[in-house]
């Protein structure tokens, strides 16, 4: 247990730097900082309340988050003023804690526009098929998923998979995944874990950001780095064991350590 | 494919499955039928329905003026209906008048400058049923207008009505829906849902999180809202992807 000096030796992929974020004029993250190395896997750790998926969203770069100071470089790019799209397809991946239902729209159409999207030419019906064959097959989803109205009426286990499928078509470097395991019972975070680790075999310069509250999904996701997160900053950084710790003991000694007291908080 | 070609001057069709007669439109056989304005005009036309009847209609580019019936008497009616027009003032008249009657009436637009419907269904029988649904895009400084009137008269025990209505605002458009339901009695089923308002910002950064631009995802949610639930054939269906394809592109 305790606080790790981390020496990074490979090149960064994110860089963080003294970033200050506000949402409806409250103070969410407080000059943060994070350096991701290139194949590196970081976990983020914290209560409820604390900025981590304040954190997701600023680097999707989500309007509704407002950056006051500080930097986020991406391969030593500031993406700060750039669209989510772009980020997206610079290889930025965010699977969402709560995927949006949006009625209407097939889950066939929209990957296909966002695979047409990544790669920049349409891509061909039949090679689509067998691309999301392939892919839905490993998550063992139903087949007919596809040609639903995007999340409408799926599980939260499917809603789940189906971020994971996203992510096995638009091969992105760089993935987020927040609290990804929550809502899932424990044979679906099996697969949907494995299908990440294994892409990340598949991808070793794949970077991986996982916000999380439990370290079940770290059995399968083995991480470089934990980080605990609270006060808008990072206050202990140590490996795979201090998820353990805090799986075992909760954060009060590291908020303790660092004189804070937080305010009771259910949502973020 | 049963066509009825609309103009100022005549309803057209060739089918022998329907009488054309002083602007009332009868139907022999139940099916699939496919109407379309294909000019500028004012139209007052009577569809007599008492068998199972589907119209799809559509117009484009025109400037309308419509007041039409459609007397269902012992059938089913379920309009699916698509325009894209320059102007429209529209009055529809839907009359059930025996027990069990039916009509589901979808309708979609993309309105561009000024937009005028009114809707009314009569609820005459018992155990009649009006499904009213209304899917538009508002665009620029456009004005379009609803008002919808559902009316249940005495006696018409067990009738089930449904509205729902939806503006997407896509500028700074004057819309409006008036969704009224005057109900006669108290052993009916009545719902009714009107929205006025932008695509959810949350739906759009979600697809946009996904590599898909903003105008592609604007093409996605308006497309999915628009053929959602609108059981039209391939030609129509193509047509109202181009014309999306066309203001989006």
């Amino acid at each position: 247990m305790g606080f790790s000096v981390i020496i990074y030796v490979g090149d960064i992929m994110l860089s963080i730097k003294n970033l200050s974020v506000k949402v409806e004029e409250k103070n969410v993250l407080n000059n943060f900082n994070l350096d991701i190395e290139d194949g590196s896997i970081h976990v983020i750790m914290g209560p409820n309340g604390v900025g981590k998926s304040t954190l997701s969203r600023v680097i999707m770069g989500d309007n509704n988050y407002k950056v006051t100071n500080g930097e986020i470089l991406f391969n030593g790019e500031d993406i700060k003023n750039m669209s989510v799209d772009a980020r997206s397809r610079l290889g930025i991946f965010l699977a969402m804690q709560y995927p949006l239902e949006i009625d209407g729209v097939s889950n066939q159409d929209f990957l296909r526009t966002a695979i047409s999207s990544h790669e920049g030419k349409r891509v061909g019906l039949y090679d689509f098929i067998k691309r999301c064959e392939a892919a839905s097959e490993d998550l063992k989803m139903d087949k007919n998923l596809i040609h639903r109205s995007l999340n409408v009426g799926f599980s939260g286990g499917e809603k789940k998979k189906n971020e994971v499928l996203q992510l096995k078509l638009l091969k992105p470097s760089f993935i987020i995944l927040d609290e990804l395991d929550s809502g899932l019972d424990v044979d679906s975070l099996k697969i949907v874990a494995t299908n990440i680790a294994k892409y990340k075999k598949d991808n070793p310069n794949t970077s991986i950001l996982i916000i999380t509250h439990l370290s079940k999904i770290l059995d399968y996701i083995k991480p470089d780095y934990v980080h605990v997160v609270a006060n808008g900053k990072i206050i202990a950084t140590g490996d795979y064991s201090l998820s353990q710790e805090i799986e075992k003991n909760g954060y009060s000694e590291y908020l303790a350590k660092s004189n804070i007291i937080l305010e009771d908080k259910n949502n973020e | 494919m049963n066509k009825i070609l609309v103009s100022r001057n005549k309803i057209e069709c060739d089918i022998d499955s329907i009488i054309c007669k002083d602007n009332v439109v009868t139907f022999r056989n139940s099916g699939e039928y496919v109407l379309e304005y294909t000019e500028s005009g004012e139209y007052n036309i009577t569809f007599n329905i008492n068998k199972n009847i589907k119209i799809i209609e559509s117009s484009f580019d025109n400037d309308l003026i419509i007041n039409n019936n459609y007397i269902i008497d012992n059938g089913s009616l379920n309009v699916v209906k698509f325009y894209n027009n320059q102007s429209v003032n529209e009055i529809i008249n839907i009359d059930l008048l025996k027990d069990g009657d039916k009509v589901d009436y979808c309708f979609a637009n993309i309105c561009k400058y000024e937009e005028r419907y009114s809707i009314n269904i009569n609820h005459k029988c018992k155990k009649t049923i009006s499904n009213i649904t209304n899917k538009s895009i508002a665009l620029g400084n456009s004005i379009l207008k609803f008002i919808i009137n559902s009316n249940v008269y005495k006696d018409c025990i067990k009738s089930v009505l449904d509205q729902n209505t939806r503006i997407v605002t896509m500028g700074e458009c004057d819309a409006s829906i008036s969704p009224n339901m005057f109900i006669d009695l108290d052993d009916v089923e009545a719902r009714h849902g009107s929205v006025i308002g932008a695509f959810k910002e949350d739906q759009v950064f979600y697809l946009m999180s996904k590599g898909i631009s903003y105008s592609d995802t604007l093409k996605l949610l308006i497309k999915g809202y628009i053929l959602a639930n609108m059981s039209v054939h391939f030609e129509l269906r193509k047509k109202i992807i181009e014309i999306i394809d066309m203001y989006w592109r």
